[in-house]
């Protein structure tokens, strides 16, 4: 259930996008763009770079003007109106932080622009600041602070304005591995609190789907899937995203009965219809390995090469038409290279039917 | 409405020069009232006609060409390993020093320079009575009031247009790209040649245009180290005024020199951009 | 730069001829500033401030000294006013590089010819006052100056906070003022002093313009060398070394003259 009813009878959501186009030239940033969003909810835009989820979040503030399409927040339609008067706010990519002026004064300034009584700013810059632990840090200059810290100031300068759509764009790329997983933890924890409506541009699927109440796929200026991150991950709508989000094998082939036969491969049991020209999509964790012998084997083939990847080993299996990819426990006597071996479904529900 | 607001200074000023070299062509139709400073018509091409018939300009026109061509090479051979020096030493306090020192050179102005010049190089000046002192000339070396005092002075002021300009260009080539032409195995002085000077060469060509119009330009240099003797295209339009009185006169030479000049310069904007086409360092700017 | 003996020596020796060659006229006229005797002559004489005296009561001088910075306090600021809305432009709007092409054109073009051009100009427009022809005059020739410095300032400017000061209700001029601005200091201040030291430099256009009464130091210079041969000019090319150093300074401390190269 996406948007929620109005006292008033009409509903309307945090945010709504409809048919939102953007061209430079003959080349289209984002085609026909549409969601609808739930207060407090938090949508992240996935994919890969050069798909148009920045210049989407830059039409949402107010610094792209769209060539068609609607923008509502909370049912008012914000198209027509430049940044300073839309109800966003920007954690910009690098962060933007004004260099000349201290972390206070960088988090003041939204509230001095709306001509806020100076003793209320004080108050609300010292809560802001308290909210994203930084209170000892007020009298710094941006280029005094680490990279973590800097974000968070970016993250208290829109907070303190008290957005209705909070836009952030690639905000952890900056940040090393440990820092950016507990930023993402934080940044999730504090949204929830707050309830505020919020879109998170980012090219990382892990990331997507440790923040998001929903994702959006985006590829080449058009939205592929928009859903909950488990239904991203469990029933991808294209073959691009399948192959975004590490779905690595995706075969063609040609169902017979209940079964998908791919030729110089094998025969997977089919869990949908597969009109003809359908994929079957298989990720590596949803394959196990089993003997050559062994009834459930859909595919036999040779282990050729074998990457550890934490608890899990991804090995390829080499079959004449082609390889597989299978992710396998680590534990002793794991297949090795050159070993024949069989190939099974783990759970027949994790295959997945990909029209063309 | 508002971007119309932001222009507006911009183009009273566009207009202001429009003006001014628009005036400037229609001066050369008119014709100089005899004994006045003011000019009157009739309208005629009698003064383009005359400039364009009589050859007496040829020469100075030639020799001013050649001239700033001679100064602008010479002025890249010495300035390009200062550029290549302060662009690359490790020594921050060796690259602030030199910097300062041209940078100050060039702001310290046309006037002391050309005036120190006149104080070394005359005939009883600093170089002739050290040498004269020094047992190793009988008679003072004249060398200022001909073209080699003259440039000398030139060079001196164009140095720091160009190797400003260089030291930039120079700098923007990744030491990366160095690094790995020696990883790859090649000398310094190799790798000097095949990757960071044709990387630099825009830059070059950029100084090298500026180092041109200057010295095309040149008027205060050959009217105070010349003393008369050097004729330039700017002092012979100068002495149009300001010895035979003749503005319209005047103004034709200059719209000669004017249009001489910018294809002068068009040609090396044209090779300027072939080198970037060919050496771009991709972004780096 | 790792280099032989022999590269070591060839590189110090270029380097001292080189810098000998750039500071020998300004150091010379220093030197020679402050010699008593009226004409050059080795071995040097007593040392005085006789001709500092002489440039400071001179009735040529003086005049021009003045006229020269009332030219300049009014030009550079005009200059900037011009130059700042302009490099927003220019860093902002689409297709505007033939507006900087334009504006750049009296440098490019021999000063002398734009210099007649003004005269021209001004003679029909019956400009008689020397004072408003060099005030206008110098005022269009320093303003790619001070163009090329904010230029380069733009150019290294991150665009992405101004844009948040819009994204937090801040209008475009509130931005610009509050945001922009101040990271345009350094290119304003390196403009402010390319235009002084080229409106009271200039000697080509100024020459131009000038007449008997309203004549800028350089012309004055110029007269005095042709007329007489004293270190007069020395002494105020001393004084004019002097500014040049105090903006180095300024320079090197506010902006860095390492930065100031890498965007020029």
């Amino acid at each position: 259930m996406i948007g929620e009813k109005e006292p008033g009878g009409i509903s309307a959501a945090g945010l709504e996008v409809s048919g939102l186009t953007k061209h430079y030239g003959a080349h289209a940033a984002i085609q026909q763009i549409g969601f609808r969003l739930e207060r407090g909810a938090l949508l992240t835009l996935l994919g890969p770079s050069g798909c148009g989820k920045t210049t989407l979040l830059r039409a949402i503030g107010g610094f792209v003007a769209a060539d068609a399409g609607r923008i509502l927040v909370e049912g008012q339609d914000i198209g027509a109106l430049p940044p300073e008067r839309r109800p966003t706010a920007t954690v910009f990519q690098g962060y933007a932080l004004f260099p000349h002026m201290s972390v206070a004064a960088n988090v003041a300034y939204g509230l001095k622009m709306q001509r806020i009584p100076r003793a209320e700013i004080a108050g609300r810059v010292r809560d802001a600041l308290a909210a994203v632990q930084l209170s000892a840090m007020a009298e710094r200059m941006p280029s005094q602070l680490s990279g973590g810290q800097q974000q968070r100031v970016a993250l208290a300068r829109c907070l303190v304005v008290r957005p209705r759509i909070l836009l952030l764009d690639e905000p952890f790329s900056a940040l090393d591995r440990n820092l950016r997983e507990e930023m993402q933890v934080e940044l999730r924890k504090l949204q929830q609190r707050l309830g505020i409506t919020t879109v998170v541009v980012t090219h990382d699927q892990q990331e997507a789907f440790i923040l998001s109440d929903w994702v959006a796929v985006m590829n080449a200026g058009r939205l592929h899937q928009f859903d909950r991150p488990a239904g991203v991950y469990d029933a991808p709508a294209t073959r691009f995203v399948a192959s975004f989000t590490g779905m690595t094998n995706l075969l063609e082939g040609q169902a017979e009965g209940q079964e998908f036969v791919v030729p110089g491969i094998g025969r997977f049991p089919l869990p949908a219809a597969a009109p003809p020209g359908s994929l079957l999509g298989l990720r590596p964790g949803a394959l196990r390995l089993v003997e050559p012998g062994d009834p459930a084997a859909c595919a036999v083939g040779e282990v050729g090469f074998v990457a550890m990847t934490g608890a899990e080993a991804l090995c390829e299996i080499a079959c004449p038409g082609g390889a597989l990819q299978v992710a396998v426990p680590r534990r002793p006597g794991a297949p090795v290279t050159g070993a024949r071996v069989g190939v099974a479904l783990a759970e027949p529900s994790q295959a997945v039917v990909l029209a063309a | 409405m508002k971007r119309n607001l932001v222009a507006l200074p911009a183009m009273v000023v566009l207009a202001v020069l429009a003006g001014a070299y628009g005036s400037f062509f229609a001066t050369g139709l008119l014709r100089q009232v005899p004994g006045t400073a003011s000019v009157a018509g009739p309208l005629s091409l009698d003064n383009y006609l005359r400039f364009l018939a009589g050859g007496g300009q040829v020469p100075v026109f030639l020799d001013t060409f050649g001239f700033a061509v001679l100064l602008t090479l010479i002025t890249a051979l010495i300035g390009y390993p200062l550029a290549y020096f302060i662009a690359r030493t490790e020594s921050r306090f060796l690259r602030v020093f030199f910097l300062a020192v041209l940078v100050a050179t060039f702001l310290s102005g046309s006037v002391t320079r050309a005036y120190g010049w006149m104080v070394i190089l005359g005939n009883r000046g600093l170089l002739n009575s050290l040498l004269l002192n020094a047992g190793l000339i009988e008679q003072p070396f004249r060398i200022l009031y001909r073209q080699l005092g003259v440039g000398i002075a030139l060079v001196h002021f164009l140095l720091p247009f160009f190797v400003l300009t260089v030291v930039g260009g120079i700098r923007n080539v990744p030491r990366a790209l160095e690094e790995a032409s020696r990883d790859l195995g090649c000398g310094p002085a190799r790798t000097f040649m095949r990757v960071t000077l044709p990387l630099s060469l825009p830059a070059v060509a950029e100084g090298m245009a500026l180092s041109l119009a200057l010295a095309l330009s040149a008027f205060l240099f050959p009217l105070m180290l010349g003393g008369g003797r050097v004729r330039l295209v700017a002092n012979y339009i100068y002495d149009q005024i300001f010895v035979a009185f003749d503005i319209p006169f005047a103004a034709v030479v200059s719209a000669g020199f004017l249009v001489c000049s910018c294809a002068a310069l068009l040609v090396m904007a044209g090779l300027q951009r072939l080198l970037l086409r060919r050496f771009a360092t991709g972004g780096l700017t | 730069m790792r280099r032989g003996p022999l590269g070591r020596a060839l590189w110090t020796l270029y380097l001292a001829l080189v810098m000998g060659f750039l500071l020998a006229p300004v150091l010379f006229v220093v030197f020679y500033s402050f010699n008593d005797a009226t004409m050059f002559r080795l071995p040097v004489g007593a040392l005085s401030l006789r001709w500092y005296r002489a440039f400071f009561d001179s009735d040529q001088f003086q005049p021009a000294l003045r006229a020269t910075l009332v030219i300049a306090a009014i030009v550079v600021p005009a200059t900037l006013l011009v130059a700042l809305p302009t490099a927003h432009l220019m860093a902002r709007g689409k297709g505007q590089a033939w507006l900087g092409a334009a504006l750049t054109a009296p440098v490019v073009v021999p000063g002398v010819v734009t210099g007649i051009a003004f005269l021209g100009l001004f003679g029909m427009l019956g400009v008689g006052d020397a004072m408003t022809r060099l005030t206008i005059g110098l005022s269009v020739f320093c303003l790619p100056f001070s163009l090329r410095a904010l230029n380069a300032s733009y150019a290294g400017l991150d665009r992405r906070p101004e844009e948040a000061a819009r994204d937090l209700g801040a209008t475009p001029l509130r931005a610009y003022w509050g945001v922009t601005l101040p990271q345009l200091k350094a290119g304003v201040l390196a403009g402010a002093i390319f235009a002084f030291v080229e409106a009271t430099d200039n000697f080509s256009i100024a020459v131009f313009l000038a007449d008997t009464r309203t004549r800028t130091l350089p012309i004055a210079a110029y007269e005095h060398v042709r007329d007489f041969d004293d270190p007069t000019v020395a002494a105020m090319a001393t004084v004019l070394t002097l500014v040049a150093l105090v903006f180095v300074l300024v320079l090197e401390k506010v902006i860095g003259l390492e930065k100031l190269i890498r965007h020029g």
